[in-house]
């Protein structure tokens, strides 16, 4: 156990919510340099920041609203899968709901988890935000507006 | 006049057509279009699917007309673009509606909530003078750091 390297899991799917979650890690390495991260997104291309990169599945179709039922099993694969190389001492989600499966597994394993609201969110509660904001640990939301309706969130200003 | 149509990772066939048919009744705009369709060609715009290199592609239109999603619009913005924001209402939610408003709203760029005035918004975008993109940047990483004890 001692052996692995310690690592903070980033969750993101598609689009914003992958942009985002490079900012924030790039905002995170500015801050420690020597901190290591995991990524968990069904995004396929790599990001330069990731010691190690797992596929999980969006749960529901964007364009369709189809659910996809072989999300939290390949969640739950990718969240061993990571265990098994890495110490995670934190989780960073920037969402969409492609994050909930994975995040309640890191939330069972004793993960502290911290959820980055998605920036184009403004007077409406997002179905993941909905989750999160009882599954993370903490619950930060970029947009002041947003403080109204999640009145326990945290506002950090935009990524 | 060089357009470019993005739409990120999510299809928005409407809009491509809408931004072919503006191509063919101003042949002095050259429209370029990301589709994230490999299976779509226009007639009258270009077409490509997906590049790793849309920064290069946004530092070269004079306008963009993009889908509302996060990581497109905020980018064109701190890049001081003209934009036209169309919420992708084919998806199967319609949050962009909200991006959409607040943009136009503060006065960042056009919102174009019908495609059948796309041209108009074109135009308003062309000579409306945007209030310059103002963020009060992230400031929760060191917070972060010491809170997962690194």
């Amino acid at each position: 156990m001692g052996s692995k390297p310690k690592v903070i899991v980033t969750v993101y799917g598609e689009g914003g919510h992958a942009e985002e979650a490079e900012r924030l890690v790039r905002a995170l390495q500015a801050s420690s340099p020597t901190t290591q991260f995991a990524s968990l997104s069904d995004v396929k291309l790599v990001p330069d920041w990731s010691v190690l990169h797992l596929d999980i599945l969006d749960f529901r179709h964007k364009m369709t609203g189809k659910l996809n039922f072989k999300a939290p099993l390949q969640a739950f694969k990718a969240v061993r899968q990571l265990r098994q190389h890495a110490q995670v001492v934190g989780c960073l989600s920037t969402g969409p709901g492609t994050a909930i499966f994975p995040v309640i597994i890191l939330r069972l394993c004793g993960v502290k988890v911290v959820h980055v609201e998605t920036s184009c969110r403004f007077y409406q509660r997002s179905l993941t935000g909905s989750a999160m904001r009882f599954l993370a640990n903490r619950f930060i939301v970029q947009n002041k507006e947003l403080l109204k309706i999640y009145p326990k969130a945290e506002y950090g200003g935009r990524l | 006049m060089n357009i470019l149509v993005t739409v990120g990772s999510t299809p928005f066939p409407s809009l491509m057509k809408a931004a072919d048919a503006l191509a063919a009744k101003h042949p002095a705009f050259t429209v370029r279009c990301q589709t994230a369709e490999p299976d779509l060609t226009l007639v009258h715009a270009e077409s490509f699917a997906w590049t790793e290199s849309i920064v290069d592609d946004y530092q070269q239109a004079d306008l963009i007309i993009c889908h509302a999603g996060a990581g497109t619009v905020y980018a064109l913005l701190e890049m001081n673009k003209k934009i036209v924001v169309v919420p992708n209402l084919e998806r199967a939610d319609h949050h962009q509606l909200e991006l959409t408003d607040y943009v136009a709203q503060q006065g960042y760029a056009v919102a174009c909530h019908s495609l059948l005035e796309l041209e108009s918004a074109v135009f308003s975008a062309i000579e409306q003078k945007n209030t310059p993109y103002n963020k009060e940047p992230f400031f929760l990483a060191n917070n972060l750091v010491q809170y997962f004890g690194l």
